[in-house]
Parts: C-alpha cells; structure tokens; sequence
C-alpha cells in the first residue's frame, strides 16, 4: 500500500474537457519544442530572405533604370553627333558659297582693269582723231 | 565728217560696252544675292541645330543627374541588403539554440511551456 501510494501514475482523461492533463514523453516535448522553436527561426529567416529578394528586385530596377538612361544618353549623344555632321557640311556649303562670292568680285575686279584700259586706249583714240581731223 | 562718224561710233562702242558692264554686273549682283541668302539658310540651319545640341547637351546632363541619384539609392539599397544579410546570418546562433533543446530537462520543459505558450 505505501508503495502503491507513493507511486505517481499518469492517465489520460477520457471524460473532462478544460484544464485535462496529457501525459507525454519527454523526448517528445522536445522535439515539439524544437518543432516551434525551428518553425519561429525559419520564420524569421523566410521573412528576411523575402525582403533580401524585395530588396534584390529593387537594385534591379535601380540598374534597369540606370541603363535606360545611359540609353537615353548615348541617344542624345548619336543625335548630337549627327547634328555636329550637318553642321560641318553647312560650314563647308557656306565656305563654299563665300569662296564663290569672291571669285565672283575677283572677275569684277579683273574686268574693271580690263575696263580701265579700254576707256583709257578709246579716249587716246578720240582725242587723237579729234586734234588730227 | 570722219571725226564724226568717229565719235558716234566710239560713243555707240561705249554704250554697248557700259550695257554689257551693267548686265554682267546685275547678274552678279543677283549670284551674289542668291549666295548670300543660301550662306543666311545654311546659317540658320547652323544655329538651329547647335540650340538642338544644346538641349541634348542639357538633356544628357540631366540623365547625369539621374544616374548620380540612382547610384546613391543603390548604395542605400545595398546597405539594407548587407544589413538583412547580417541578420540572416545571425539567425545561425538562434538554430544553436534549438539544438540545445535535446538537452531539456524536465523541469526546462515545464517552464518553457508555462513561459512561452502557457500564459
């Protein structure tokens, strides 16, 4: 009987509802607990691997945009570029017409020497026909 | 008689000649013209395309100023990355103390069921 009284037996209650005592092996609480406990750090690990993924996903966006701007640089360079060529031959074609413009006043300027001769020998003439007739 | 004939003819030479100056002259006055309003359009062409290089030029400094914002941003980005990183890491100690449950005692159990899910 003193036995039987100081031993401690578990039982699993069939009948009470609230506030009922399970009885489990340690070794299984543990790994319950190591259960929870895992499940609370790969929680946490999920959640920060998610914002890693976010935050991966926004660089990319940052680099993205980055490049579509260099895109849009290296576009505004071309036109530039292309810009500065018209521009070079309107240079050329206004040297061009200037280089006419003069050689166009160097004819004149020839012909009016030629010019000058011709008045200068015609007025010799008349006058020399004038003082012998 | 002579001098006159002479005379009207080197006057009629003359005429031609100083008609003949004027119609060359009008027609390079009008090359001379022509060559001054082309030099005026390709001028202006000129000047127009160096406005259009110059908001290009205004618009590529601009890109600059973007890239230089997108560069600063991306480095916070990446601050918080390293950051969440670390702590990812970290988490390293916290999986330690998980196994150090399989050396839970009894009385270790009871209190992290009271402490933790009990109350």
């Amino acid at each position: 009987m003193i036995v039987l009284s100081l031993t401690t037996y578990c039982a699993i209650s069939q009948t009470a509802l609230v506030d009922s005592v399970t009885c489990i092996p340690n070794s299984i609480l543990r790994n319950a607990i190591k259960q929870i406990e895992t499940g609370k750090v790969v929680k946490e690990e999920l959640l920060l691997t998610k914002k890693s993924v976010s935050l991966l996903q926004n660089s990319l966006t940052i680099k993205d945009s980055v490049i579509a701007s260099y895109q849009r640089s290296e576009a505004d360079y071309k036109n530039i570029y292309t810009n500065a060529k018209i521009q070079m031959i309107d240079l050329n074609s206004l040297i061009a017409n200037e280089r006419a413009i003069g050689k166009i006043y160097m004819l004149d300027a020839r012909k009016q020497k030629k010019l000058k001769w011709v008045y200068a020998i015609s007025g010799i003439a008349v006058g020399y026909f004038i003082v012998h007739k | 008689m002579k001098t006159f004939i002479l005379i009207i003819f080197l006057i009629v030479f003359n005429v031609v000649l100083f008609t003949m100056y004027l119609n060359q002259r009008n027609k390079q006055s009008t090359d001379i013209e022509q060559l001054k309003e082309q030099n005026k359009q390709y001028q202006t062409h000129f000047d127009s395309l160096g406005a259009v290089n110059n908001a290009l030029n205004l618009s590529i400094e601009a890109e600059k100023v973007k890239v230089q914002i997108l560069f600063e941003k991306d480095a916070a980005n990446i601050r918080l990355f390293e950051n969440n990183q670390d702590a990812i890491k970290s988490l390293k100690t916290k999986y330690e103390k998980v196994n150090r449950i399989d050396s839970f005692k009894s009385n270790d159990i009871l209190r992290y069921f009271t402490d933790s899910i009990g109350r």
